[in-house]
Parts: C-alpha cells; structure tokens; sequence
C-alpha cells in the first residue's frame, strides 16, 4: 500500500518526492547540490515556456479585440441594467405601464397591435429629476409627443454572425461549407438591404471579417452601441437523421405575470409612490425586454420559415419560437434573439448554402422580418399616442 | 444533456463546498516576488464534478462544477436568477435544468447552451477570488485531458473577459507539475467522468503520453446503485444518499473487512442493510479497465523508463480516496514488474494548485505576451 504524499509540495519548490521514491533518481533532490535544482528548474522552465508557446500559438485571436477584451476583465463587475436607475428611465416605464394599462388591458404580450411602448433606446439627454417633478411630468403625461421626446422605435440594430476565427460552428459535410461564412454573408447582406431601402437605420455587425469574437463580447458591443434590437444568426445542425428546421430563440423565461398584475394594479389610480416601483423596475426591465424579443422573434420566425417553405416546399420544419438562456442573449441589455436561419444537415439545403443567391434569398427573409417588427412599434406608437 | 439526474449524482454537500481556507504558511513560497503587485495569479482546475480556484494572494475555493437554468417562470421567480452556479444547485434541484458544462459541453459536442453554461461557470469560479480591480489577472487553467484544441480554445474564451491573461492546460498534467512530479512519473487522477493517466517525461505530455478511460466515479455511482437494486429490491434510496455512502466508505479488495451498514426504508419503515458488497463490486468494476489502460500504456515505453515510472505512480482526483486503490494498482504494477503508488494528499486543490505552480513559473514576458495576444 503507498504512502500518503506529503503536505507542502508546493512549498518546497522542488521537492524530494523524487528522492524519496527512487534515491538513484534525485535530479531534484536538495542534497545533491546546485547542478541538480539548476537542471530541475530547467526542466520546469522549459515546459512552462512549451505550455506558453503553444497557447499562445494554439488559441491566438487577432489583435482587433485587444482592447474590447481587457475592458472586459474589469467589465465584469458592473452589472449590466436593461433601464438603469434613473428617475428619468422610471418615469418612462411608468408611462410605458399606463399605456400598457390602456391599451390593450388584457392582451397577451404576442397579440396585434403591439401594446408595448417603451422600446429599449435608453439614451436619455436630460438628468434624472427629483420625484415629485416626475409625478407632475407623469400626471402632465397625456399632452406629451412621446415618440418624439424619447425617440421612440428602432433606430439601430445589431447583427450578430454566428461563429468566426477558430471558430467554424457546423461545417457542411459534403462541401465543406463553414457556418462561421453563411452567417457572416447572410447578415452582410441582411444588412445591406435593410440600410437601402430606409436611410433612417443603422445596422451594425459584431464582425465584418472571419474572426472570433466571444459570446458575451457580442452583447456587449450591442449595449455599448446602444442598439434597440439584437439578432444573432446561426444554421442549424443536427446529429442523425432528423434535418432539423427553423427556429427563433428569445432568452430564458416567459414574462411574468406577477409584474403585469402589480404595473396595471399600481398604474389605475396613479398614485404609486415611486420608491414602491423600485423592485417593479427590476422584474419589468427584464420582462420588457423579453416580451420584446418574443415579439421579434415570432416575426422573423415567420418570414425566415414562411420564406423557406416557398422555396423549399413542406418538407422544411417549422420549430417555432423557443426559449433558451443563450449567454449571447443573456447580457444583451435590448431585445435580442437568436435565429437559426437555415440547417446544414439537409444534403440540398447544404449545397443551396454554398450560393450567394441562396443566402441572398434567407438575408432578405431576415430583413423582411425586422422591417415587420419596426413597422408594429410605429403603429403602436402612433395608436397609443393618438389614442389619447 | 439537460439531466435532471445530474445533479441527484452527487450527495448534497452538508457543509459549504466554497470554503476558503488559506494555504499553509509554506505553500506560499512558490509566490515568487518578480510579478508586480498589481498581479494575481490564479491557478484553476475545471473538473467535471468539482472545480477549484487557488490564488497567489492565498485564496482556495471550490464548488461543483454545476449550472442550472430554471425550468419555467415559477422557477425563476422562486430561485430569483437566471442562472444558478454550483451546490446552489442542489438546493434548487427540482426548479432546475442542471448541467455539468465539463462533462456534458466541453468534452462531448457543444451548443451555444453548453457555452453559456461554460461561460457562467467561469464567471462564478472568478467572483469567488474576488479580485482587486487594479489587479491584473493571469490564469492558469486545468481542462480534463480529453477536451480538443476547440473545447481549449472555447474555455479560453470564456475566460478572456474575466481575465488578462490565460493559459489553457490538461488535467492531470498540472498536478503533476505541482507535485513536481516532472520527469519519470505517472499521474492516475480518477475524477467523476474520466480516469485519466499521464506520463512524465520532462515535457508538455504529447498525446501518446497519455489515456482517458471512461469509467470512473460517476460509473462507479451507477454500479453501485444497480448493485444495491439487485440486493435489495425493496428498499428505498436516492442517488445522492447511494453518493454519499460511497465518499464515505468506497473501497476495494480487503482494505474493509466487515459489514457496512446504512439505513434505507423498506416500506416506509428504516431497516439497515449491509452495503459492503455493493459498494466493493462498484468500487472494482472500474479496476478491468484501469489495468488494461496502465498495461498498454506503460508498455509503449522502453524497459528502462517504464521501471523508473513504474515506482513513481500517483494516485490523484477524488476517487483517489478509494480505499485500497493504492494497493490494487500496485498489484496491477506487480505483472508489470513491480512498482510504487502514493495517494495525492489533497485531491480536491492538487489540480489548482499546480495550475497556480506554472503560473508562478510562467515568465512575465510570456505573461505579456498572452496578454497581448488576447
Ligand atoms: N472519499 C471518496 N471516495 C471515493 N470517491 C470519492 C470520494 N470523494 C470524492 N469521490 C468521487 O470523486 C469524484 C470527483 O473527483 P474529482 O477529482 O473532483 O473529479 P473531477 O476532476 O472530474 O471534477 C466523484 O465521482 C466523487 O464521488
Ligand atoms: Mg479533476
Ligand atoms: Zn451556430
């Protein structure tokens, strides 16, 4: 039976575990004079620069993101608020929860018109007023143009493709065809279409280029930018014989409707103190956000399978809107879904994948789809305000 | 790969998993006083069971290497996250899809869910060092052995935001290193998914240095239950109390003599029941495979080298604490010609440990440039 090893190895930086083992072997045993640890730190030197070599070689990124990822390190510890605290951002849920109120009392998150009227642009220009000042601009409420006030409805979205760098995602068997590509394509030209047809909107990519860019990284080039809306594009695999299908991922979990009963309880006589909203803001802050992505992503799952069912004929499965806790979702501070756009695994839609026509024809099912949700946040927005 | 059992595999842990205790006064030699202050190394292990931080500042925590997503809104709500980290997961196991991203992502094909479970295990194992934020972070991080350059590569992603700097290394390789263990050695680290084996020959470990079985603790677990099933039909027990009883009273061949006795309801009323047998067959059922794996892998190795190897033969990972495994594989060693095997002292950080090692060891130009390459 062996013996326990000693505490402490750490410790005697060069220990005389060798030596006890094996007294003929005592490179780097202590009694053996300086020769010995010399070689033993040399063995050690020279594994730990092999170890370094071949990070440095195996998992290399380029240099673009340098400086994205060190901010990171220390990113971390801020917490990411979809509103923030503001008073200012308050006010406007708070508005946002009247409308909401009014509206459409009943009306499931997903039903038409869209009741939601807080969209994500939280860039506010004026500091946060004291309380009772926003009591009186809340009870000042109906006489003002809010869209205009707070730039309501989608100014800028971001792309996400899929993969990049070392990072191939699927890869097409038959042709060798990389997800990482499909995805940058389709967005490009998502991109280009929907900045042609309305000058008023700024699109940007997470990457332009084959490169990696980390999950969390994405969302935060979207929250630093700003942007309203999130959509990252992937192509759908799947192991065996199933070809799979479309499907539209929204983060996590459905809205909650403890929030809604407290918005509308709190909102019917308007006498809610804003310290009570507090705790409220948290929950409807992330549920804003969700219903917000369950809406888009009900949209784009339309086009992007109503589109690929003319072309493709039945056989191409409609998974529908799911959820899942995406981490690219997850910090993403607007709303935000993920799209799996087409799927690799059918031999046809794999060698349709290769052709820039093709992803030409799924870019355009994508940017319909976006054009949809902007089109039903202007018709809320107008509905709601002239409805008052 | 969203097991509900995942997490019934593991005993509820009674104590808390993080505990934070500070190295002994001598562990902290290696901390070498040519990194600047406003450096914290930081040596990690990812294990597919359990994961642990060790830091140059002293810092030692461990937790389970589990992530649950709530399973619906109730869930949410209840639990107040969206992610839950750890043994937190056992307490909340029913309102909880919990992963094990090392076993069910890294080493078996990964999703974008895998990654995120990935991601967020990263991030706890990070807030449990609890940085300065002036401090520059260079990690060293152990990966089970079998994670291809992509799962390196992805680990390495999900620590580059929490990071400065990191390094992606193999389990076992850093306890050897921190054992100095460098030259003619064999680590044996019986972990929950995998036994891994790995020469020492002076060098990084190549490929041909080293083997993964798969069949360890967690196989062991299985076998004991269908095991005590098989005894006995009527009595009731869950896989975390079978867990429990194993990390208590695991052995192999004599090294228990003598009933085991334990508890479990028959009928609703306690009764005991003798487990020895049980837990022995489940503890050995591993033993087949082992011997097969150190037979071929010793025997690729010139005579000479395999008997300096064969006396230098450490028994690391949890299942190290197996009674009489020591003597079992000397027995294995015995055909082989005979050899030696030690038990790691201190399974649960020897991992981290020697990942902290090579981070210390690491020059700060290398550091740098990690850092640049970043
Ligand atoms: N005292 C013990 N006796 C037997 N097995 C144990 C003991 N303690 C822990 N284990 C088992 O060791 C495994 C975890 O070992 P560990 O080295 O932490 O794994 P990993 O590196 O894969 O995370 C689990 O299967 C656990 O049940
Ligand atoms: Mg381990
Ligand atoms: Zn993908």
């Amino acid at each position: 039976m062996g013996d326990q090893c000693a505490r402490g190895d750490l410790a005697t930086s060069l220990s005389s575990h060798l030596l006890s083992i094996d007294p003929s072997l005592n490179l780097l045993g202590e009694n053996s004079g300086d020769p010995e640890r010399a070689a033993a730190q040399r063995i050690k030197g020279r594994i730990v620069a092999g170890l370094a070599e071949d990070n440095l070689r195996g998992h290399a990124r380029p240099s673009s993101v340098k400086h994205t990822a060190r901010c990171g390190a220390k990113a971390r510890r801020r917490q990411a608020h979809w509103l923030g605290a503001s008073g200012v951002v308050l006010l406007l849920v708070l508005l946002g929860i009247n409308m909401l109120g009014k509206s459409a009392p009943d009306s499931p998150p997903t039903e038409s018109p869209h009741p939601l009227l807080v969209p994500p642009a939280m860039a506010l220009p004026t500091p946060a007023p004291p309380a009772e000042e926003a009591e009186q601009f809340l009870r000042a409420e109906r006489q003002v143009p809010l869209a205009q006030l707070f730039q309501l409805g989608v100014r800028h979205i971001v792309l996400d493709p899929g993969h990049g760098g070392r990072d191939p995602g699927t890869i097409g068997p038959r042709t060798g065809i990389m997800e990482k590509e499909i995805t940058l394509d389709i967005c490009l030209q998502a991109a280009a279409e929907l900045r042609a047809r309305n000058g008023q909107l700024k699109i940007d990519l997470t990457r332009t280029e084959d490169r990696a860019v980390g999950l969390r990284e994405r969302a935060r080039f979207a929250n630093e930018r700003g942007a309203d809306l999130f959509v990252s594009v992937h192509i759908n695999s799947f192991a065996g014989g199933d070809y799979g299908g479309i499907e539209t991922y929204y983060l996590g979990f459905p809205s909650d409707p403890d929030a809604e009963a407290a918005a509308s309880r709190e909102n019917v006589g308007g006498t809610a103190r804003i310290g009570e909203f507090e705790a409220l803001i948290a929950r409807l802050g992330a549920t804003l956000k969700e219903e917000e992505s369950v809406h888009l992503a009900e949209l784009l799952q339309a086009r992007l399978y109503g589109g690929m069912r003319t072309l493709r004929g039945p056989k191409v499965g409609d998974y529908g809107v799911r959820r899942a806790p995406f981490l690219v979702l997850l910090d993403s501070e607007m709303p935000s879904v993920l799209a799996e756009v087409s799927l690799i695994n059918d031999p046809e839609e794999e060698v349709r994948l290769t052709q820039a026509t093709y992803r030409g024809e799924i870019a355009h099912q994508l940017a319909l789809g976006l054009e949809d949700y902007i089109a039903a946040i202007d018709d809320a927005v107008e509905a709601a305000l002239s409805g008052r | 790969m969203l097991l509900e059992s995942a997490c019934l595999n593991f005993a509820p842990n009674i104590r808390s998993p993080v505990a934070t205790l500070r190295l002994e006064k001598g562990q902290k030699v290696a901390a070498k006083k040519r990194k600047t202050s406003a450096d914290l190394l930081v040596g990690i292990d990812l294990g597919t069971a359990r994961s642990a931080v060790v830091t140059s500042a002293g810092t030692a925590m461990w937790d389970r290497s589990l992530v649950g997503w709530p399973r619906d809104r109730v869930a949410k709500k209840l639990i107040g996250k969206s992610v839950v980290i750890g043994n937190e997961c056992l307490q909340h196991r029913l309102a909880l899809d919990v992963t094990r991203p090392l076993r069910d992502g890294v080493i078996r094909k990964s999703t974008t869910r895998d990654e995120a479970a990935i991601h967020a295990l990263a991030d706890h194992l990070l807030e449990l060092v609890g940085a300065d934020d002036d401090q520059r972070i260079l990690a060293v991080i152990g990966a089970p052995a079998e994670a291809s350059a992509y799962n390196k590569a992805l680990l390495k992603d999900a620590f580059a935001e929490l990071v400065d700097a990191a390094m992606v290394v193999s389990e076992p390789f850093t306890v050897a290193y921190g054992l100095d263990l460098l030259i003619d050695a064999l680590v044996i680290d019986v972990g929950a998914g995998t036994i891994d084996l790995c020469i020492m020959r002076g060098t990084v470990p190549a490929a041909e240095d080293q083997r993964t079985i798969p069949q360890a603790g967690d196989f062991i677990d299985q076998q004991f239950m269908e095991r005590l099933r098989a005894q006995y039909p009527q009595a009731q027990f869950t896989p975390s109390m079978a867990v429990q009883w194993k990390e208590a009273h695991a052995f192999v061949g004599d090294a228990h003599a003598g009933p085991l006795e334990v508890s479990m309801p028959v009928a609703g009323a306690p009764r005991q029941h003798d487990i020895s047998a049980a837990l022995r067959g489940a503890c050995e059922s591993i033993l087949p495979h082992l011997r097969e794996e150190l037979r071929s892998l010793i025997a690729g190795f010139d005579p000479e080298f395999q008997e300096r190897v064969r006396q230098n033969v450490l028994l690391a990972g949890g299942g190290s604490q197996i009674k009489g495994l020591d003597a079992a594989v000397e027995e294995m060693l015995e055909e082989l010609g005979g050899g030696h095997v030690r038990v790691v002292e201190d399974p649960l950080f020897a991992g981290a440990n020697g990942a902290l090692a090579i981070a210390q060891d690491t020059d700060p130009e290398d550091w740098d440039r990690l850092e640049q390459a970043k």
